[in-house]
C-alpha cells in the first residue's frame, strides 16, 4: 500500500514540474501569435489560438494534478531526469500542432520530426514550401530552436519563483551539468541574459548586412532575427529553402559563421570571459580540442576539394568547404549548397571528413550537439595517461589533468563517463547508418545522415525527404532526442515506463 | 525540279538541325540540375519557375530566386530586367513565373562557388499576384471551445491553489 502511494507521489510531483514546464514553453506562442496579428495572418493566429489553449490545458491539468504534493515530495535524480525527458516528448507532440493546422506537412509525423529537429538544434527540415509559410509560423519554428538550444527546463526554470527544491536535477536531466553560479535557477537566468545579449548584438548586425545586400528593411529585420536564433542555438533552420544558399552574399555567411562558433562555446566559458578571465579561451580544453580538429579537418577537406578541383579558387573554397565543415563541426547545419551537391561533386573523403566533424561536435553545456569537444579532450588525455602510465615505473605516479574552467583531476569516473557517453552516440550512428542501408540508400549517404542526426546537426545529403520512410523518419526523432538529451534521463525514462508496464502487467496476473 | 527539291529538302534538315543542337535545353525540374551539374556546367539553358522571396539589388546586377515548387535556384540578372518581375512568392503571394535562359555554372567562380545562372533573358509567363487564405470556420470554433476549457482550468487552479494556502 506504501509502495503504491510512494509512487502515485514520484507521479504527481513529476506531473506538477513536467506541467510546469510545458506552461512556460507553450507561452512563447504568444510571440507567432503578436507575429501573425500584426500582419494579418488570420488563419495563421487561429491555429496558435487553438495550440496554446491545447497546451495550457493540458499544463494546467498537469499541475493540478500535482499541486498538493509540491514541495512535500524530496525530488530524487530519477524525478529529474524523467520531468526533462518527458518534457521534451510532449512538448513535441504540442509543439507540432500549429505546423499540422497550416497544411504544410504532409503528416504529423512530419510535424513531429520538424520540431524534433527544432527543439533538439538539428536543424532538419520536412516541411515543404518553406518558401511560402508565413511569418508567424516561420517566427515559431525559430523560437523552437533558439529556446532548444538553452533547454526549455531551463527555460522554466529562469521563471521559476518558488518550488526550486529539485531544479538542479531538472538542469542535468537536460544534459547540462555546468554550475556558472551556485544556484541553479541564477545559472539559468544567466543561461538566459547571455543568449538575449547575444539576440540583440546578432540580430543588429545581420539586419544592417541584410539590408546592404539588398532585402527590404523589415523584411531584413525578420530574415536577421531568424538566422541569428538559429546559427546561435546552432540549428540551421532558415526561413527559405535555400537556407544559407538563398542569400548569395559573403558576408552574411561570415555573420553567421561567426554566431554559429560563438553559439557551440561552453556557457560556462561565456561566463568566465564576461568576468574579464579571457585567457579561458586558451587555456580550455574544450576550445583547444575544437580549434584542433576544425583545423585539421578543415584543411584535409581544402586540400581534397581544390586537388579534385570541385572548386578553383580559393574563395570558393573557403566559401563552401571551410563553410560546410565549420557549420557540421559546430552542429549547426546551415548550408550553402544543394544536399545532394555533396553526394554528386564532393566525392567520399570530405564527406567523411565531414561524418567525423558531426560526430564530434562542439562543446558540452552549450547549444551544440555530437560527443563534444570536451569527451574527446577528455579521451585522448586518458589515452597519454595510460601510455605515460606504461612507460614509467609503478614508484612515479604522475597525476594528470585537464584544464575546463579550472583544474580538474583526470579520474577513472570521468574518463569512463566520457567512454560511455561516446560509445552511446557510435551505437546510435551505426544503427542510423545500417537502417538507411536497409532502405536501400548508399552507405556512405546512410552514413552522412545518420551522423548528421545523432550530432544534432541537420546538414543533409538528400537523405531526409518528406517521402522517405516512416520508420527513418521515427527512428531519426529518437536519434535527435537521445543525442540532445544525451541518453541519460532517456534512458531512465524508458526504464520507468517499463518498470510501470511490468508491475501493471504483474498485478493483472495476479488478479 | 528534283535537284531544287532536293537541296530544299537538304537546307530544310540542316537549318532544323542546327535548330535543335543550338536550342538551349528547358528545364523546369531543377533536381535534375543538380544531379546532371557536372555534365551541363557552363552550358546555355532555359528554366522555368516561380520568382520567391525578393530582389536583392547588388547595384548593375541583382540575385532573384526562383523555385520549381520543391528547389529554389539563384538566377544573377541585370537589374533593369530584374524590374520586369513584379510578384514574389511568398505567404500569401503567388509569385511571377518567369523563363529564364542563361548560362548555368556548377560552381560559379565569380561567385564563390554558388551553383547559379547567369541569365540574359527573362521572360515573364503567367503574372502572380495576391492568394486568399480561407479561414476555416471549424478552427473558430475549436479555438472559442479550448479557450473556454482553458479558463475554466485556469479558474479551478487559482482557487485550489487558494485553497491550499489557507
Amino acid at each position: 500500500m506504501n509502495k503504491t502511494r510512494k509512487s502515485l507521489d514520484d507521479l504527481k510531483i513529476i506531473n506538477f514540474y513536467v506541467g510546469y514546464v510545458i506552461m512556460g514553453t507553450a507561452s512563447l506562442m504568444l510571440i507567432p501569435m503578436v507575429t501573425s496579428l500584426i500582419f494579418k495572418e488570420w488563419s495563421v493566429l487561429l491555429d496558435f489560438t487553438i495550440s496554446i489553449n491545447m497546451a495550457f490545458s493540458l499544463g494546467i491539468f498537469l499541475m493540478l494534478t500535482g499541486k498538493n504534493k509540491v514541495d512535500k515530495v524530496k525530488v530524487q535524480w530519477k524525478h529529474g531526469l524523467i520531468i526533462a525527458s518527458s518534457s521534451w516528448l510532449i512538448l513535441t507532440f504540442l509543439c507540432a500542432v500549429p505546423y499540422e493546422l497550416s497544411g504544410k506537412t504532409a503528416s504529423f509525423l512530419d510535424a513531429c520530426f520538424d520540431v524534433m529537429s527544432g527543439f533538439t538544434t538539428t536543424g532538419l527540415v520536412l516541411t515543404q514550401d518553406l518558401d511560402h509559410i508565413s511569418l508567424g509560423l516561420n517566427m515559431w519554428r525559430h523560437i523552437i530552436t533558439f529556446v532548444g538550444g538553452q533547454g526549455m527546463v531551463v527555460l522554466a526554470l529562469s521563471f521559476m519563483v518558488k518550488h526550486t527544491l529539485g531544479a538542479y536535477k531538472m538542469y542535468v536531466g537536460e544534459g547540462k551539468d555546468v554550475g556558472l553560479v551556485p544556484n541553479v535557477k541564477n545559472t539559468a537566468r544567466l543561461i538566459w541574459k547571455i543568449s538575449i545579449v547575444y539576440l540583440i548584438i546578432g540580430t543588429v548586425s545581420l539586419w544592417i548586412n541584410g539590408m546592404f545586400i539588398g532585402l527590404q528593411p523589415v523584411s531584413a529585420f525578420f530574415h536577421g532575427l531568424f538566422i541569428f536564433m538559429s546559427a546561435w542555438s546552432t540549428g540551421g533552420f532558415a526561413p527559405m529553402s535555400q537556407n544559407i544558399l538563398y542569400y548569395h552574399s559573403l558576408s552574411y555567411e561570415l555573420l553567421t559563421m561567426i554566431f554559429f562558433v560563438i553559439g557551440s562555446l561552453n556557457f560556462a566559458l561565456h561566463y568566465a570571459v564576461w568576468q574579464g578571465n579571457k585567457k579561458e579561451v586558451f587555456k580550455n580544453i574544450e576550445t583547444q580540442s575544437f580549434f584542433i580538429t576544425a583545423l585539421i579537418i578543415s584543411f584535409f577537406t581544402a586540400l581534397k576539394l581544390t586537388n579534385s578541383g570541385v572548386y578553383s579558387n580559393g574563395i570558393s573554397v573557403f566559401r563552401k568547404g571551410i563553410y560546410n565543415v565549420l557549420s557540421a563541426h559546430t552542429t549547426t547545419g546551415f548550408g550553402n549548397l544543394y544536399a545532394r551537391q555533396f553526394a554528386t561533386e564532393w566525392g567520399d573523403f570530405p564527406v567523411v571528413m565531414l561524418i567525423i566533424a558531426m560526430l564530434i561536435g562542439g562543446s558540452a553545456c552549450s547549444t551544440a550537439g555530437g560527443f563534444k569537444g570536451l569527451r574527446l579532450g577528455v579521451v585522448f588525455k586518458s589515452i597519454i595517461a595510460e601510455v605515460n602510465k606504461l612507460l614509467n615505473s609503478d614508484r612515479k605516479i604522475k597525476v594528470f589533468k585537464i584544464h575546463h574552467i579550472k583544474e580538474i583531476v583526470l579520474e577513472d569516473g570521468l574518463v569512463k563517463s566520457a567512454y560511455l557517453i561516446i560509445t552511446c552516440y557510435i551505437i546510435l550512428f551505426f544503427i542510423g547508418t545500417a537502417l538507411g542501408t536497409y532502405y536501400g540508400y548508399p552507405v556512405l549517404s546512410s552514413a552522412f545522415e545518420a551522423a548528421s542526426v545523432t550530432g544534432n546537426v541537420g546538414l543533409s545529403i538528400g537523405v531526409t525527404t518528406p517521402t522517405m520512410p516512416n520508420v527513418m523518419k521515427i527512428y531519426y526523432i529518437i536519434a535527435m532526442y537521445l543525442g540532445r538529451l544525451e541518453f541519460i534521463s532517456v534512458f531512465a525514462l524508458i526504464g520507468v515506463s517499463f518498470g510501470g508496464i511490468k508491475k501493471l502487467w504483474l498485478k493483472l496476473l495476479k488478479q | 525540279m528534283v535537284k531544287t527539291f532536293k537541296t530544299v529538302i537538304l537546307v530544310f534538315i540542316i537549318v532544323f538541325s542546327f535548330y535543335v543542337t543550338c536550342m538551349a535545353k528547358d528545364y523546369s525540374n531543377f533536381n535534375g540540375l543538380i544531379e546532371s551539374s557536372k555534365k551541363i556546367d557552363n552550358n546555355k539553358i532555359t528554366l522555368k519557375g516561380e520568382a520567391i522571396g525578393e530582389c536583392m539589388n547588388r547595384g548593375e546586377y541583382s540575385w532573384v530566386n526562383i523555385s520549381d515548387g520543391s528547389t529554389a535556384m539563384g538566377i544573377w540578372i541585370k537589374s533593369d530586367q530584374a524590374q520586369s518581375i513584379k510578384n514574389f512568392g511568398k505567404y500569401g503571394y503567388k509569385g511571377d513565373i518567369v523563363k529564364i535562359s542563361g548560362t548555368f555554372n556548377r560552381a560559379c567562380t565569380q561567385h564563390g562557388g554558388d551553383m547559379d545562372i547567369h541569365a540574359i533573358s527573362v521572360e515573364i509567363i503567367d503574372a502572380g499576384g495576391n492568394v486568399k487564405i480561407p479561414i476555416s470556420s471549424s478552427k473558430k470554433v475549436i479555438a472559442i471551445i479550448l479557450t473556454i476549457i482553458t479558463l475554466i482550468f485556469t479558474f479551478i487552479y487559482i482557487r485550489f491553489t487558494k485553497g491550499t494556502s489557507k
